[in-house]
């Protein structure tokens, strides 16, 4: 591959023809397509980065729950692209009329822009617990390629690059640097979880966030503004790959990032060779961009649906898909909510959305008589319009004096616990394309199919349990939550390109090249083989550091 | 053991523990989706016509006076203002212009219909005393769930909503709550972790 330097002006981004064939086209510009772009140009390389969504400078951002939470601002039209939902695979799959199936953001820096910025590194039993607890009949249950050791030094990798604000705790795994920034300031809901869990005999610590406690190389501080969660941050204060990566991919001056960019096809030449990546521009041309290699980044339900999209006769269950996993084992991670409401103002609505952690029952316990692991936060539920609809204790009024007074007496005192646990990979939970739904391209809508392994919920149900015991003694006057249900939308879309050895059994070999295509790689949510315990961000941008490097030290040597 | 999160199971000793029957209130219940364009369109029209207190657009005058009479029902002027003085109804009148929104254009026409006719008399529901707007609101509560569910979510996302969709004026639905919009806190943010920090907690 070519190492051209390309000297440029201040504030001159690179752009490419698509007939030049460039060393590298990125597609996703999200929480790992951000960090490969970043380090294959800062390698030498040249990058075209494809996002479907469009290029929103963080000044643009706004605070308007209901154009957030009502009108999807940030993640797209879903009349424009329709994602249809089933239980199992003897249902007909429908759109749902609220949050759609697979939740997800579209604009430059993907997901990572509205996140909440839970930065949980995984620890060592989340890639070998396959061979600690054996088998779980039924399942994909399976261990990693790679181990912790092998990733931690690129857990320190992003908290240091991207910005991570934490404080080690007792319980962590190893980590060979510390945080770069302190944690945030904590809040009445992370001093009321440390005081409800210590007096329990649980461990609490300072919750890593990737938000900036202090300012930054170019970026400030955060301000406490409390818009967090769906959110993008206009201060670049969370350290999103728009505020991050990109600025930096771009300043090589040889990555180009292409917004409004839908990539529909990624073709292959007679060999079987990856050789343009076809995609649509906003009106809904067609254009194709030649590529010596190519890096699947569009997270764990747009890379499936890419490759089952890309079908040719030389791939005709779908490109790489020769092991029939492409889309399979989609996991969403489990989550559970319990809500306390105490005597004296929390004023939740300020700052960043958690500061305190409790991970006690992270490991596996045969004696709980189910498979999983997990922990909780202190957290702040959201907006005034949500709280107004949904938000008091199932006693209060719903209309009248009587909800007015609760509506006031409850706002400034409520806080969550917010629960965060496994998902057992199924072969059943996967993403395919809908024969039926098409989006406004033409193309089969993305089509889920989900239901949670029993063990999930029991596993959530425990969690909720633990939050309702904190909160109580933690002192709170009420609390309640909802019954726990299985799960009808994902925000952490994972497991649907595993990584493996077998090529029989795994989409992705441990370096994240594809078993059958050796210049297509991938690495996002769907190279995951388990799924943690609820907070992926870390662990995805964490392999991207350690694939970026050896795709890199591939083209280097001419192995691509 | 029973489960602890199981409903049938009674509450804890401490009889503080109850639990939701309508699994979706707390987070995913009420996510609506609608265009943005649209919004931002929504939203100039409802400001410029709060701001020239002009006629309604969509809802005919007996229709924003039903809409109007019933949201201040839901959130009441009792002392403090509620949805009458938030402006619920010029909220209203502006989202069902357009959007998923317009999609209950036909809706709300029906709950004001449904209310007249409970109400009977020439004046209908709006002019009722005010305990007779409650009685009749019951009754629609109980005979018509889904009725009664559009009017609460209109009237909740009106008194609640940013000031610019013709709701929530003067920030009023904000000041019930406690709720301040602002581009930065410092701490302490609440009570708690200011006993935290002033007891030598850290951060």
């Amino acid at each position: 591959m070519s190492r051209r330097m390309l000297p440029l002006g201040v504030g001159e981004s690179r752009r490419f023809s698509t007939r030049e064939e460039v060393d590298f086209v990125v597609v996703g510009s999200g929480a790992a397509g951000g960090v490969m772009a970043r380090e294959l140009s800062r390698a030498g390389y040249s990058v075209v980065v494809l996002e479907q969504g469009p290029y929103i400078r963080p000044f643009q951002f706004r605070h308007d729950e209901f154009a957030h939470f009502f009108g999807g601002e940030l993640m797209g039209s879903p009349a424009e692209f329709p994602t249809t939902f089933r239980r199992t695979a003897s249902e007909k799959a429908e759109v749902p009329t609220q949050l759609p199936a697979a939740v997800y953001a579209r604009l430059v820096g993907g997901s990572s822009v509205h996140f909440t910025a839970n930065y949980w590194r995984f620890r060592p039993v989340d890639f070998q617990e396959r061979s600690l607890l054996g088998e779980i009949p039924g399942t994909g249950f399976a261990d990693w390629p790679i181990t912790y050791d092998e990733l931690e030094p690129y857990y320190s990798k992003v908290e240091w690059d991207v910005g991570v604000s934490g404080a080690p705790g007792p319980d962590d795994p190893h980590r060979s640097r510390p945080f770069p920034h302190p944690p945030l300031p904590v809040k009445s809901s992370g001093v009321l979880l440390e005081r409800g869990a210590r007096a329990l005999g649980w461990t609490v610590k300072p919750a890593p966030m990737a938000i900036l406690s202090e300012p930054r190389a170019g970026r400030a501080a955060c301000g406490h503004c409390g818009f967090c969660m769906m959110y993008g941050c206009e201060f670049s204060a969370k350290s999103s790959t728009l505020a991050t990566m990109i600025p930096e991919a771009e300043r090589t001056g040889r990555c180009e990032i292409r917004p409004e960019s839908t990539v529909f096809r990624v073709e292959t030449d007679a060999r079987g060779r990856v050789k343009e990546v076809r995609y649509f521009d906003a009106g809904g041309v067609e254009h194709a961009q030649s590529a010596r290699a190519v890096v699947l980044c569009a997270n764990g339900a747009e890379t499936p649906r890419l490759l089952l999209d890309s079908e040719s006769s030389l791939f005709p269950h779908g490109l790489a898909n020769g092991s029939g996993r492409v889309g399979k084992y989609l996991m969403f991670n489990g989550n559970g909510t319990v809500r306390g409401l105490f005597d004296e103002p929390l004023n939740e609505f300020k700052s960043v959305q958690v500061t305190r952690i409790c991970q006690e029952w992270y490991d596996a316990d045969p004696t709980r008589g189910f498979y999983g692991g997990g922990g909780v936060d202190g957290r702040y539920f959201g907006g005034p319009i949500f709280f107004g609809l949904g938000g008091l204790p199932p006693d209060a009024p719903t209309w009248g004096s009587g909800y007015k007074e609760a509506l006031q007496d409850g706002y400034t005192r409520c806080m969550d616990i917010a629960t965060h646990s496994t998902s057992l990979a199924l072969d059943t939970n996967d993403v395919t394309l809908d024969p039926e739904v098409k989006d406004r391209f033409g193309r089969r809508a993305l089509r889920i199919t989900y239901k949670d392994h029993p063990d999930d919920v029991r596993m959530v149900e425990f969690l909720q349990d633990r939050a309702v015991e904190i909160l109580e003694a933690a002192g709170a006057r009420q609390v309640w939550a909802a019954p726990v249900v299985e799960q009808s939308a994902g925000f952490h879309l994972l497991g649907t390109c595993r990584m493996g050895d077998d090529p029989d059994q795994a989409v992705v070999d441990r370096y994240h090249r594809t078993h059958e295509v050796p210049n297509l790689f991938i690495c996002d949510g769907s190279s995951f083989v388990t799924s943690g315990r609820g907070q992926p961000t870390m662990t995805i941008q964490a392999l991207a550091f350690r694939a970026a490097e050896a795709i890199g030290g591939a083209a280097a040597r001419g192995e691509i | 053991m029973p489960r602890r999160s199981d409903p049938a199971v009674a509450p804890s000793p401490t009889g503080r523990r109850a639990f939701l029957a309508d699994s979706g209130t707390l987070l995913g219940g009420a996510w609506l989706t609608l265009n943005l364009p649209v919004l931002e369109k929504l939203s100039a029209q409802a400001r410029v016509a709060a701001a020239e207190g002009k006629a309604f657009v969509v809802l005919s005058p007996r229709e924003a006076a039903v809409v109007e009479a019933a949201s201040a029902r839901i959130i009441p002027s009792d002392g403090t203002p509620g949805a009458r003085e938030a402006g619920v109804v010029h909220f209203v009148d502006a989202a069902l212009q357009e959007g998923v929104f317009a999609g209950m254009r036909e809706a709300v026409a029906g709950v004001v219909a449904v209310l007249d006719g409970m109400a009977g008399g020439d004046g209908g529901y709006a002019a009722l005393p005010e305990d007779g707007q409650d009685r009749t609101l019951t009754a629609l509560e109980k005979e018509e769930p889904g009725l009664f569910g559009l009017l609460r979510l209109l009237t909740v996302v009106g008194t609640f909503v940013d000031p610019s969709y013709g709701g929530n004026q003067g920030e009023v639905g904000w000041t019930l709550l406690g709720f301040q919009r602002s581009g930065g806190w410092q701490p302490p943010f609440g009570h708690y972790d200011r006993a935290y920090r002033e007891a030598g907690g850290g951060r």
